[in-house]
């Protein structure tokens, strides 16, 4: 269906007296700003998936960015090319999860102004690593406390997000889970991949998985003693896969140094980042998913474990708990040992193997497409009541 | 309950929680049983810190060296980009009018730090002549050379260690024999009515020592002691490890050991002679060894130094070329590292 068939459907599917009232408070246009838009990358997906959703409400939407990918570089527009003074009838929603001069066009703008927050890694988990990018995050926190007033309305990936956001002095808020497609992970397969990985398993031993950035505050280090314990103890031949892009080259490379010195270099695979094809194959390959991080403002990789069915154990950091709720093992010790014990459980006991299973694509429907749809109506919905209540700003002209 | 069952219950995060519970019992009976003592964590952690930007081993020197090289120099290009017309023109004043000395200071800053990193390369490269003369092997963390050589014997002694411990420490407090080998001396402190434990890096048969009623536990001592609260140990025994460790080390166990032991009571060190060691050791473990064992008058005057008094020398054989030697030292009642504590925060 077309963008315009699609608006003129949402328009006639909710016609009726109620909803017609309430059409008449949506604005013309909610536009998103974005600093970086990429097909692929969490906010991005999100964005896209965000702004399909308000079109099939009838309301225009576009995305304005700094930087564009080249695969989605005709479905934005550059940020410096946004008119002058306000846009009447346009609420503008900004995509927050690092410093950046979009804030500052985006603070400068008089339109409804949402904020969308993603969250900011905290500076001193970077500082040693990357510090330009402690620099970035600093900046954004900064941005966030000077943004998050002064605006009408802010969403926030999780509830953890949402209490930052209270922190920083807004109290309009409500939590949008990032929105996904998880269906993009049953329909394709690496065949390649799933080949190497077969004939692998048939030399022996479990396959961890964890997918994210390779960065301190992932704790990929974490993974990598509860590795050596369990080899150690447990399994000699298991092995760890990390899927992801390097913040960097510092972190990743004293990564595999310290995996020689533990004497576990063979077992430790660094894909790097993969399609999606190929993350799919490693998820339904994986013995288990095992997060260590120790900073998550919400974390798609352990719903898309969960929906693959791949048993999850995590380390019960920031928002990871409110994640993975029933559908997955949450350890409170956060010691290496207690991880690699709880894998060993999880890869040798059938019963919970499956439970898991079972309880993570519960809990993974959760967060499933259709239902991120309908989160964007609602919020279109109380935003445009809040503004009505509150004397019409930002309405249809 | 099956997994069908599981999935259509409301039972799963009931379910969760009892394997939960599970999994922290079974992480708790392995620390107990020394699988896992604090000292492994820790250990896992400082290796990891060699590896972070500001470690110094592996190679890593180089690296930090690099990192150092990029951090040296100062841009002196102020920031005056705004997409506001108005504050960028002002900025572009600003930088106008502040250019001159931001680029005066700047300068002088990118001499200073290039001469210091010079020195760094110049003290990289001595350091690396330093360290192939020395031709450092490091042992590796889970592999067979951890199998430490046969300790002193304290068999000899353990009747006047009961009697030094048993009758005159401290009561009610626990009494660490480090590193305590089969488990001897434990046995004979716990036949005395003390109330002992033993840790030892080696091959321990934990299981076994539980089953013979023994609280032993797999560590490494200076690990082990750093997590011993003050003055929580009744008498500290330490044998083994004496004999091998740096020097610099020995030294901290000694500060350790004053610290660890509650006033009045003993620090014992079972030690072997220099002479028997290197008999015993062979050619290669003497030669390779980090340390060589102290005399026992090398370990009087370090167990004085840190404030314990009441030192005795016990030799075995008592006549003839003595194989091995009992120091024991008393911390003296006055002396309490709590009260000096205190009288360090009152200073302060």
């Amino acid at each position: 269906m077309s963008d315009e068939g699609a608006r003129r459907a949402g328009r006639d599917s909710r016609a009726g007296g109620a909803r017609q009232a309430e059409l008449a408070q949506y604005p013309d246009r909610i536009d998103q700003i974005v600093p970086s838009f990429a097909a692929h990358d969490a906010i991005g997906a999100h964005v896209r998936h965000m702004r399909d959703a308000i079109r099939r409400l009838g309301v225009e939407s576009d995305v304005w960015a700094i930087d564009s990918l080249p695969e989605v570089r005709r479905e934005a527009r550059q940020l410096d090319t946004l008119p002058g003074g306000a846009i009447p009838g346009t609420w503008l929603v900004f995509h927050h999860s690092i410093g950046t001069p979009a804030a500052e066009v985006f603070a400068g703008r008089s339109e409804v102004k949402i904020l969308d927050y993603h969250n900011l890694t905290p500076g001193h988990m970077l500082a040693s690593w990357a510090p330009q990018v402690q620099a970035e995050v600093d900046l954004g926190r900064k941005q966030l406390d000077e943004l998050a007033p002064e605006c009408f309305f802010a969403l926030a990936d999780s509830a953890y997000n949402e209490a930052e956001l209270h922190e920083a002095g807004c109290h309009r808020t409500r939590v949008l889970p990032p929105l996904f497609d998880l269906g993009i992970l049953d329909r394709a397969t690496d065949a390649d991949l799933a080949r190497r990985l077969a004939a692998e398993r048939q030399t022996g031993g479990s396959d961890w998985l964890f997918v994210g950035k390779v960065a301190p505050h992932k704790a990929q280090h974490e993974l990598v003693k509860a590795l050596a314990v369990y080899r150690r103890i447990f399994d000699p031949d298991a092995r760890l896969h990390l899927v992801g892009t390097g913040m960097g080259e510092d972190y990743p490379r004293a990564l595999e140094r310290f995996a020689r010195r533990l004497g576990v270099a063979d077992a430790l695979r660094m894909a790097g980042v993969v399609p999606p094809e190929t993350l799919a194959t490693y998820y339904r390959a994986a013995d288990v998913f095992v997060s260590a991080s120790e900073h998550e403002g919400f974390g798609v990789p352990l719903v898309e474990a969960m929906h693959a069915g791949t048993p999850v154990v995590a380390r019960a950091f920031a928002a990871v708990p409110e994640t993975v709720g029933t559908g997955g093992l949450l350890l409170d010790d956060p010691s290496p040992i207690a991880l690699a014990v709880a894998v060993h459980r999880v890869v040798t006991d059938a019963v919970l193997r499956d439970a898991l299973a079972g309880a993570g694509r519960r809990r993974a429907a959760f967060f499933s497409l259709e239902r991120g749809v309908e989160r964007v109506e609602q919020f279109v919905a109380e935003v445009a009541a809040l503004l009505a209540a509150d004397g019409s700003r930002g309405r249809r002209g | 309950m099956s997994p069908e069952d599981l999935f259509e219950s409301d039972d799963t995060a009931a379910y969760m929680e009892q394997v939960r519970r599970e999994i922290a019992d079974e992480v708790r009976r392995r620390r107990a049983a020394g699988d896992f003592p604090p000292s492994f964590e820790r250990r896992l952690d400082e290796i990891f810190a060699r590896f972070t930007p500001a470690g110094t081993d592996d190679g890593q020197f180089a690296e930090t060296l690099k990192l150092a090289d990029r951090s040296a120099y100062f841009d002196v290009k102020v920031p005056i980009g705004s997409r506001r017309t108005v504050k960028g023109a002002a900025r572009y004043v600003l930088w106008h009018a502040e250019a001159w000395f931001v680029n005066y200071v700047v300068t002088q800053l990118n001499r200073f730090s290039s001469g210091v990193m010079q020195v760094l390369h110049l003290l990289d490269e001595r350091l690396s002549v330093l360290e192939k003369d020395m031709a450092v092997v490091l042992p590796p963390l889970f592999g067979d050379a951890e199998v430490l050589s046969p300790a002193a014997d304290p068999t000899p002694y353990l009747e006047i260690l009961c009697e030094e411990i048993a009758s005159r420490g401290p009561a009610g407090l626990r009494v660490l024999h480090a590193e305590c080998g089969s488990g001897a001396l434990v046995t004979a402190l716990c036949d005395a009515g003390v109330d002992a434990y033993g840790i030892d890096p080696g091959s321990i048969d934990a299981d076994e020592a539980a089953r013979a009623g023994l609280d032993v536990r797999r560590d490494e001592v200076l690990g082990h002691l750093e997590s011993v609260p003050v003055e929580a140990l009744g008498s500290l025994v330490l044998s083994g490890c004496v004999d091998r460790m740096p020097v610099v080390d020995r030294r901290r166990l000694v500060r350790q050991a004053e610290s660890v032991v509650a006033p009045g009571g003993a620090v014992v060190i079972v030690g072997t002679m220099p002479s028997a060691w290197e008999e015993t050791a062979g050619p290669v473990a003497a030669d390779l060894a980090p340390g060589r064992p102290f005399y026992p008058e090398t370990w009087v005057h370090l167990l004085a130094g840190v404030g314990l008094a009441e030192i005795g020398v016990q030799l075995d054989p008592p006549s003839g070329e003595p194989r091995s030697f009992a120091v024991v030292a008393r911390k003296p009642a006055a002396r309490s590292s709590k009260a000096a504590v205190a009288g360090a925060a009152d200073r302060r």
